[in-house]
């Protein structure tokens, strides 16, 4: 297959509109003097309306005639944005337009009569525009959110299971595994599906870790569950009704005038407790009836829509998912009850101590693996084990491991965001050390300075793996997860016939290896435009393979050749050059997108355009102040401690 | 279950009152079949398409099937129950990702969104017949391998509502608990204890989480049918013979164990089909033989290097194109392409021995291949060109005499795979005007 394909294949099935962050949000520096103008400072009086008239004309007069209605090219209807009078509603789908024209994807030749995209004076028109489209989102944007009702994950329910019941018992591989939209979490309330199968093996789930957590006869010793009032509490995360203690009250009495022993109506009063919706289903936030807006005032001052503040113990769960993947405890419930925990100081000494808990390592596995790709290694992506022997499920899981470690080590430590893609500290495991060839430093994973080549993010055995195909390196699949997963600028679907163009180029290529098949991609128009851009980062990690071991020929024999190049930016060779070029030129990019994945991550819902403001936001905290900061920035932004009525 | 219109009704114009409020009977009532038993309806995706001509058999001026192609030989055994129509395509949604998502719907595509434009055929005939299966509509997966494995679009083909993905079991032990229990879940008075505070919950919340709720509830009814259904004297009578029948179904010896070899796994994932159909636990069922871009190593098939998407593109042979893996090669392409075939040939293996299965099993009057409509095919024409039109397709089973089989339809223009469904939905006794946007069902007797 082509590279055509491959792009495809990682990133964008069909026509994607992943939100790509574009021009001029790119400008936290000089990297593009022309960008220089913030959103902040623009402030909110920019509105479409200065955008100027023609400006949108280019658009309309060079996309629509192919982009309209219902029968548009690749489906992208511009005419109907032509005519909307909210731009910022369609943030989004002018960033589509925007990466293809920045690409010169769009006009295609045929259009322009040349080669492809705008000339100089038209594209300084459009973009002119789509500036102006980014800052009405940004004046308008920053508005709460509403929060789903969205069931626990598969993780989380396995997590909770574990807090509450104190058991020792991972259940997670008892639940059927979760479907995830692209550059999404699991999350994402709008893919936690519910349906009769996600129940039947919860219920499995439930029974097996109750079953775990009361053994034949009596209750282990030195262990005791929580008695009942404290059990509910932490089960939904908020005190009990009267009501619901009475349910549950009855349940067990009635278990035991029937015969049962009192471990077994234990047993059978908490499969009740855990099988409720108020277990399973995230509903702690929810107002009294009749009560959307929970007391509060219903549009607060420069609303758009009627929001609430979360409460007490909405945060207190908004907060232990985050962190833990799992229930707060009993000190975080102590804290909504007594309606304190709402306060702006402890509410961030509680995320400090949640994040110093070794269960913040379930955070730091599940957001970093899933963003990364690096979850995937060893599971999905599994070497086959008769031709590597070495690759044993154990290393695999240490690769892994170190990458949770690393970032959770930078969030946990205020590191600045430098740190994740030059910081030399790592955790390592006798094996993996001795995969990567250097000492272990101790017994078990070992906190230790990494040789210079595994620094940051690129020199992580997991990153590179995840970055390749099962059996061999690919410089497109590399270059296309820097520019999508850190800088959220994902290359745009391949034009129509690259395919062709490709393959009457390939035989002729046959003699030179991998980087001389992508010169000769790049060789054409209709390539180049993105491959100029995608193919460059990849090579930079082309002195590590498959698994992320050193070498110094690639799959095809060649010698390595690390040297690439930053679209618009310095040439450099190797890793580290990249790392440093991305932090120097593309560092308003990578702290946005970093900040976007968290924030996804964190409120479970997919973002809306008006999230872009808060993304700016958080961006900046963690360029100019590091993870510390974004974190706290993170636990205190509009969306995650406010919620919209609907 | 009564359903409160009698009169057939446009679905398009139905689905835009019935989005909200899912849980309403909205559909067209059954045709009255009361003697005879219902016909079952299943659909079998395969993955990445067919060489082109690995499809074509050879026929008769009059469309008499003569031989099937030889890539085809294994269903050659059920030629006489088969029809091949030609030129079938999907009008709105192609290729790994779209063309699965969209196989059963015949819609639209919303990447964004996850929205195929649901619901798919399967589940337009379990909400009619909701009330009277344990699971109404089976929907199974083989486990995923390599790229995509979690993917929504490639992994989905059923769809209860517009955005809503049906789950798809990937487990043999899980179909079976899924089915016919196996210890928890049967405590009716937990399950009606959560059904109250559901209906609590539903005053309180939001419109959105509304829906939410109408799925829990959803989810407590299937739990709460199995548990009839395993207490019901029909079903104990029928599955005393299941054993001796070749099914599943063996006290003595439970489905323990995920088979390691995949074959003999894909084989008890459709004999859980098969016993499904059977017993009378689904009406219908949907089988994804492997997920829409399936990189799985296929080295189980005797003579065969690579991943079945690689193979897929077989007019590359260098083996140092993207996808390719880089260490396989091939020296022609037509060596690549007879690897090709042949991952093909051993899932057209797998295929014939559910029908196999289908024909073995005694119905009123027949078999219940005779009873059955299954459609097996894939959502791309030739693997390598990404084609689109002329799509492998074929109808195998009587389908209660709705379908006349050993024939090639040939179609002059390309045809929408939504006449088929409309087809199968009617072959179902749904009386239905139309499906996607088509309202000509294709003619199949």
């Amino acid at each position: 297959m082509r590279s055509r394909d491959a792009v495809t294949m990682t990133r964008c099935a069909g026509l994607m509109l992943v939100p790509i962050i574009a021009g001029w949000m790119s400008a936290s520096a000089a990297a593009r003097p022309r960008t220089s103008c913030e959103p902040a400072a623009c402030g909110p009086a920019a509105s479409s309306e200065h955008s100027g008239v023609a400006d949108k004309e280019v658009i309309e007069l060079l996309c629509v005639e192919c982009h309209d209605g219902p029968e548009a090219e690749a489906g992208f209807d511009i005419g109907r944005l032509v005519a909307s009078e909210q731009v910022a509603e369609d943030l989004f789908d002018w960033r589509r337009v925007r990466a293809m024209i920045e690409s010169d994807a769009m006009p295609p030749p045929m259009r322009t009569g040349r080669g492809g995209g705008l000339d100089e004076e038209d594209r300084r028109a459009a973009l002119s525009f789509l500036d102006a489209v980014e800052r009405e989102a940004f004046a308008r944007g920053g508005a709460a959110g509403e929060e789903p009702a969205r069931r626990l994950t598969r993780d989380e329910l396995a997590h909770a299971l574990q807090d509450l019941l104190a058991v020792d018992l991972d259940v997670a591989a008892l639940m059927p595994p979760e479907l995830v939209a692209e550059n999404s979490f699991d999350t994402n309330g709008a893919t936690l599906f519910i349906h009769g199968q996600w129940l039947q093996r919860a219920d499995i789930a439930v029974r097996v870790a109750v079953d775990a957590a009361i053994p034949d006869g009596s209750l282990a010793a030195g262990r005791s569950l929580p008695v009942l009032p404290a059990l509910l509490r932490r089960a939904f995360r908020r005190p009990p009704t009267a009501e619901e203690l009475e349910r549950y009250a009855r349940l067990k009495a009635e278990r035991l005038a029937s015969g049962a022993s009192p471990e077994g109506a234990l047993r059978d009063t908490l499969i009740a407790i855990l099988s409720s919706p108020h277990f399973q289903l995230r509903l702690e936030d929810l107002p009294p009836e009749g009560d959307r807006a929970g007391g509060q005032e219903r549009k607060p001052h420069g609303a758009i829509e009627p929001e609430r503040a979360v409460s007490p113990h909405g945060l207190a769960s908004r907060l232990s998912f985050l962190f833990w993947c799992a229930p707060p405890d009993d000190r975080l419930l102590d804290l909504a009850d007594a309606g304190t925990l709402a306060d702006p100081e402890v509410f961030a000494a509680e995320a400090t101590r949640l994040l110093a808990d070794p269960r913040a390592l379930r955070f730091a596995r599940s957001f970093a693996g899933q963003w990364l790709g690096t979850r995937r290694v060893g599971r999905e992506l599994k070497p086959d084990p008769i031709d590597n022997p070495s690759m044993t499920d154990s290393l695999m899981a240490d690769m892994r491991d170190e990458v949770a470690r690393f970032f959770l080590m930078l969030l946990r430590e205020g590191a600045p965001l430098d740190d994740l893609l030059l910081g030399r500290e790592t955790f390592l495991t006798e094996e993996l050390a001795r995969f990567y060839g250097v000492e272990a430093a101790g017994v078990g994973v070992a906190r230790t300075e990494a040789p210079e080549r595994r620094a940051g993010l690129f020199g992580k055995a997991a990153v590179l793996a995840a970055t390749s195909y099962p059996d061999r390196t690919s410089p497109v699949l590399r270059g296309a997860w820097i520019l999508d997963d850190l800088l959220g600028t994902p290359p745009p679907p391949p034009p129509p016939g690259a395919s062709e163009i490709e393959e009457a180029t390939l035989e002729a290529a046959e003699e030179g290896g991998a980087r001389a098949i992508l010169e000769l991609h790049r060789a054409s128009p209709a390539c180049a435009s993105c491959h100029d851009r995608i193919d460059p980062l990849g090579f930079a990690l082309d002195g590590f393979d498959r698994f992320g071991r050193r070498r110094g020929h690639d799959d095809l024999g060649q010698r390595v050749d690390e040297r690439g190049v930053l679209p618009g930016g310095p040439a450099f060779k190797g890793p580290e050059a990249l790392s440093r070029a991305i932090l120097a030129h593309r560092r308003g990019e990578l702290s946005r997108e970093i900040a976007r994945r968290l924030l996804r991550y964190a409120l479970g819902r997919p973002l809306e355009w008006s999230d872009e403001r808060t993304i700016v936001e958080l961006g900046a905290v963690l360029s100019e102040r590091g993870f510390g900061a974004l974190m706290e920035a993170l636990i205190t932004c509009r969306p995650f401690t406010r919620v919209t009525i609907r | 279950m009564t359903s409160p219109l009698r009169r057939p009704v446009a679905r398009r114009a139905f689905l835009r009152g019935a989005c909200a409020t899912i849980v309403a009977p909205y559909l067209e009532a059954l045709a009255p079949r009361e003697s005879a038993p219902p016909v079952r309806a299943a659909w079998l995706y395969f993955p990445n398409g067919v060489a082109d001509g690995s499809w074509q058999p050879s026929a008769d001026r009059d469309g008499r099937l003569r031989r099937l192609n030889k890539t085809m030989a294994p269903l050659e055994r059920h030629r006489e129950s088969i029809v091949i129509p030609q030129k079938m395509f999907t009008p709105r949604g192609n290729g790994h990702g779209a063309g699965t998502a969209t196989w059963l719907t015949g819609a639209d595509w919303e990447h964004r969104e996850l929205n195929a434009h649901g619901p798919s055929i399967d589940q337009v005939i379990a909400r009619e017949v909701a009330d009277e299966h344990v699971v109404p509509a089976l929907t199974i997966s083989a486990r995923g391998e390599g790229f995509f494995a979690a993917d929504v679009p490639r992994n989905t083909m059923s769809w209860a509502a517009p955005g809503r993905p049906v789950f798809r079991e990937t487990d043999p032990r899980a179909v079976f608990q899924q089915l016919f229990g196996g210890g928890p879940s049967a405590d009716t008075s937990l399950l009606d204890d959560l059904k109250d505070q559901v209906r609590a919950l539903q005053r309180r919340v939001s419109q959105s989480d509304r829906r939410q709720l109408d799925a829990y509830l959803d989810a407590i009814r299937t739990l709460e049918r199995r548990i009839a259904f395993v207490q019901d004297e029909a079903t104990a009578r029928r599955l005393a013979r299941a054993s001796e029948l070749g099914l599943p179904f063996d006290p003595e010896r439970p489905i323990e164990a995920v088979p390691e070899d995949h074959g003999e796994y894909l084989d008890l994932l459709l004999d859980l089909v098969a016993l499904a159909l059977w017993s009378g636990a689904s009406r219908c069922a949907s089988v994804m033989l492997d997920h829409g871009q399936s990189n799985r190593y296929c080295t189980f098939v005797p003579g065969v290097r690579g991943t079945w998407h690689a193979l897929s593109h077989w007019k590359d042979t260098s083996g140092k194109t993207e996808d390719d893996d880089g260490v396989t090669s091939w020296s022609s392409r037509g060596s690549k392409r007879e690897m090709y075939d042949a991952v093909v040939t051993w899932h057209h293996e797998r295929v014939a021995r559910f029908l196999d299965r289908l024909a073995s099993l005694p119905e009123t009057g027949g078999s219940l291949l005779d009873q059955s409509m299954v459609m097996y095919g894939s959502s791309i024409a030739d693997g390598h060109e990404h084609g689109e039109r002329d799509l492998p397709i074929l109808i195998a089973g009587g389908a209660g005499g709705s379908v006349r089989g050993g024939r090639l339809l040939r179609h002059r223009h390309e045809t929408p795979l939504e006449r088929l469904h409309l087809a199968t939905l009617r072959a179902a006794g749904l009386r239905l005007d139309e499906f996607g946007d088509e309202d000509s069902p294709l003619d199949l007797t």
